[in-house]
């Protein structure tokens, strides 16, 4: 196994493979535990139009996507607080409008469809150290975020009116979570894939939750089964010669079917 | 906000606290979308009191206890709250239910407070030490009251508001619980319960407040229930309870 740590590029692999594997639960978590795990989805396929902006003028895909991606998380989370529409159709028609803009931009920009579909799919294995260094970076900041608010992001998953009870600025602490969730998502794009993305963020906290008996132990375990299936399945791609993207969410997916199988 | 206002403000928390006072409405008015939820509400609630608050579905009870609880803004001064951050608000059952990641019991104990020994010490007033690790949404209805009244009581709450407590909780749990609940008010502690059980909330409570937009009755169980006897009789519930409020006002 370990002679594909001497191709550099598997090492990258592995390196922003886990990097994204240690943040998504941490900052997922407080999505799935208010059933708003959705917005993940929501907001890839919504970066995904930021991507065909990117082609279409000839700027870097990730920085396009980025503002465009962050817009929507806090077009979403205001629908939402309005509640003029609920929360599950204003996702429903994020997705919807992200994926189409998205097709429609890819079509008329100059660049490869190959361009397009590694932000679909994922690309991990053409990450480079310039990416790692900035995902790094924003996954550290966006965990420093969380921590440093972790109380009241517990309080507000547990119960929203609690939250504002004791005190808590519960909007703009809405608004924040989002819009981390969104650069999060924006800098995954090229790993796991606009697609995909949600998968990674909710089936190893689905699964940790299941075994778990408070909300730290379930992170803690989601973490760590989050970064069992990105080394798994990227080992899995290298040997097997299949999609690292996919090969991962297969792997989150098989051990939430061992999780079944344990505890019914 | 002016100085002169200020001190005004202050002025009246001074009176709050030398008359027992935890909280104080006066002349309460509610609109909500043109229509009117609550009409010249004013009462006064002290410490150790047991308020019962009754009133048909869509009397404006939730909408009270929400302004009670600053979750609805009102105007200034009609809501002199004497014990800010200090009310505790148990919801009704299950908008804290079916919780996708499990909280265990001392996570929510935690959220109130990060003193573990006021936990635990708040976790022995409901008789819940036992509960300390378990997961919440695998309790019992009656075990997840005890739990959500410890969370208030870690928090130094002076003040508990219930939302229909017992809904869901079989009889012996709820004697356990109204034990508890009786307990706390002797130590000083005001709570108003909502409950459509009137019955019940009658044999429990030290005061009454019907309410259906504006306050038909407050004062005690037992004038209540010959209010409301009186009324099977004569059909005249409604003014009978209105005459009563304003002797009591």
């Amino acid at each position: 196994m370990l002679d594909i740590l001497n191709y550099s590029f598997m090492v990258r692999a592995l390196l922003a493979g886990s990097i994204i594997a240690l943040t998504i639960p941490i900052i997922g978590s407080f999505l799935v535990a208010r059933r708003y795990s959705l917005i993940t989805d929501s907001l890839a396929h919504f970066s995904l139009a930021g991507v065909g902006v990117g082609l279409l003028i000839g700027v870097e895909p990730v920085f396009a996507a980025l503002p465009i991606t962050v817009a929507g998380a806090v077009t979403i989370e205001y629908l939402r607080q309005k509640r003029d529409i609920s929360g599950e159709s204003s996702l429903a028609i994020m997705m919807s409008a992200g994926l189409a803009i998205a097709v429609v931009l890819a079509s008329l920009s100059s660049g490869s469809r190959s361009d397009f579909n590694s932000f679909l799919f994922g690309s991990i294995t053409t990450t480079s150290w310039n990416d790692i260094i900035l995902l790094a970076a924003t996954a550290l900041i966006s965990i420093i975020i969380v921590l440093f608010n972790y109380k009241a992001l517990l309080h507000i998953a547990f119960d929203e009116d609690s939250a504002r009870i004791y005190g808590y600025k519960v909007n703009l602490i809405n608004y924040l979570l989002a819009t981390i969730t969104a650069i999060i998502v924006v800098l995954s794009l090229r790993i796991v894939g606009g697609l995909l993305i949600s998968a990674l963020l909710t089936i190893p906290i689905i699964t940790a939750a299941r075994i778990s008996n408070s909300f730290l132990q379930t992170i803690i375990l989601a973490i760590i089964l989050a970064v069992l299936a990105v080394i798994i399945g990227l080992v899995a791609a290298f040997y097997i010669g299949m999609p690292a993207g996919g090969a991962i969410v297969i792997i989150s997916l098989l051990i939430f079917v061992i999780s079944l199988a344990i505890k019914k | 906000m002016s100085k002169y206002n200020k001190e005004t403000s202050k002025t009246s928390k001074q009176l709050l606290n030398a008359n027992n006072n935890l909280l104080k409405i006066n002349n309460l008015n509610v609109t909500i979308g043109g229509n009117i939820i609550l009409r010249n509400i004013s009462f006064e609630v002290k410490k150790g009191e047991f308020i019962g608050l009754i009133g048909p579905n869509g009397a404006g009870k939730s909408t009270l206890l929400k302004t009670i609880l600053g979750l609805i803004p009102t105007a200034t001064d009609t809501v002199e709250n004497n014990i800010k951050n200090n009310i505790g608000y148990v919801p009704q059952k299950g908008s804290t239910k079916n919780q996708q990641i499990p909280m265990s019991v001392a996570e929510i104990i935690g959220l109130a407070t990060n003193d573990k020994a006021k936990a635990q010490s708040a976790l022995n007033d409901v008789d819940a030490t036992n509960l300390k690790n378990r997961k919440f949404n695998e309790l019992s209805g009656g075990q997840q009251q005890r739990v959500l009244i410890a969370k208030s009581l870690a928090s130094d709450a002076s003040l508990l508001i219930l939302d229909e407590p017992t809904t869901g909780i079989d009889e012996k749990s709820q004697d356990i619980f109204f034990d508890i609940l009786k307990s706390l008010t002797k130590r000083g502690i005001a709570i108003i319960i909502v409950s459509h059980d009137v019955d019940t909330v009658l044999n429990l409570v030290t005061r009454v407040i019907h309410l259906n937009q504006k306050i038909l009755y407050d004062g005690p169980p037992s004038e209540f229930r010959v209010a409301k006897h009186l009324s099977s009789y004569t059909g005249k519930q409604h003014i009978l309870l209105q005459h009563h409020h304003m002797e009591n006002a």
